[in-house]
């Protein structure tokens, strides 16, 4: 079965790379990288092990509570270099929480910032995200940490 | 290699608007919502509903005309919101329900817009509306607001006029009675 991201791939002749993918390629070159959650595209473009290492790489494009994505990047949280993306739609929580950020793509980094304690953080998002920029296929929601 | 960033990017041929018609427009839950439409004529707007039931009147927008045959009597609109597609409909049509089903007035939309789609959808049809929400592709904070929450704060200005049926996880259909 062809994925979503390769169909739309298909729309555009010649080689072709969504900008979300190329961040993370560029991010992580040919180093041994951790990783979880949806990245099988990523196995033959990275070097994708199963051990934690010095990299680390989560994308979550599934249906995820936001206990759940603690839970998932509590494992990474020491390790070097990690990217994070995440399908903001897909997010969810079982419970109102009147202090979080109004602002929804603040309250994800202001919750990433939380888990990656004193890291630098790199934020990529769109703001006011429609379906024009491939987020079910590879999530627009990204954060590189150091 | 190219880079892209979003569909600014690049020309969508008839083919690649297919795909994507029929991505958007998928028939997982078409049974459940064809279960809740009461007999008679039904009016499909932006559902795919052509050639789905004897009694379906299909509506679909004007972007999409270059992927149907040509030969099917689908209806197109420019805009939803359409005062002429809404005197037409209750003067010629007269449907006993208004069905729309993955439309993409209900989707990349804040609980705001809506709730304001299902208003023009009951002030301006005379008959049954039933709206199929994914709430995954509704666009508020989701580390803020449960999915209840969001359904409160859209049904609050229905009353007893609306009904809300769970259809999966995060997908609902709205059934606005007259």
């Amino acid at each position: 079965m062809i994925s979503w991201r390769e169909k739309q791939k298909a729309f555009i002749p010649g080689e072709v790379e969504l900008l979300q993918d190329q961040r993370i390629l560029d991010f992580f070159g040919k180093v041994p990288v951790y990783s979880m959650g949806d990245v099988n595209y990523f196995q033959d473009k990275l070097n994708l092990v199963h051990k934690p290492g010095k990299q680390a790489l989560a994308i979550i494009n599934k249906e995820t509570s936001d206990k759940e994505l603690a839970q998932l990047l509590h494992p990474i949280k020491k390790i070097d270099r990690v990217c994070v993306s995440i399908n903001k739609f897909l997010i969810y929580t079982n419970s109102n929480n009147e202090q979080v950020d109004d602002d929804y793509d603040m309250a994800l980094l202001h919750f990433i910032e939380n888990i990656f304690e004193d890291k630098r953080i790199d934020h990529y998002f769109v703001k006011e995200l429609k379906g024009h920029h491939f987020n079910f296929a590879s999530p627009t929601t990204q954060f590189f940490i150091e | 290699m190219k880079i892209i960033e979003s569909y600014d990017d690049f020309e969508l041929t008839v083919e690649s608007k297919k795909v994507i018609y029929e991505q958007i427009h998928r028939q997982e839950y078409l049974e459940a919502i064809k279960s809740h439409v009461p007999k008679g004529k039904s009016v499909w707007i932006d559902s795919n509903g052509y050639g789905k039931q004897e009694n379906i009147i299909a509506f679909e927008h004007r972007k999409w005309q270059g992927i149907f045959d040509p030969r099917v009597p689908i209806k197109y609109f420019n805009q939803f919101k359409s005062k002429t597609m809404v005197q037409a409909i209750n003067k010629y049509i007269k449907p006993t329900s208004v069905v729309v089903y993955e439309s993409e007035e209900f989707r990349y939309v804040t609980p705001e817009t809506l709730c304001d789609n299902l208003k023009f959808l009951h002030e301006s049809y005379d008959t049954m509306i039933l709206v199929y929400v994914n709430l995954r592709l509704v666009d508020y904070n989701k580390l803020k607001y449960t999915k209840e929450n969001i359904i409160d704060q859209i049904t609050i200005n229905f009353g007893r006029k609306i009904t809300v049926h769970g259809i999966n996880q995060f997908k609902y259909l709205f059934k606005i009675n007259r």
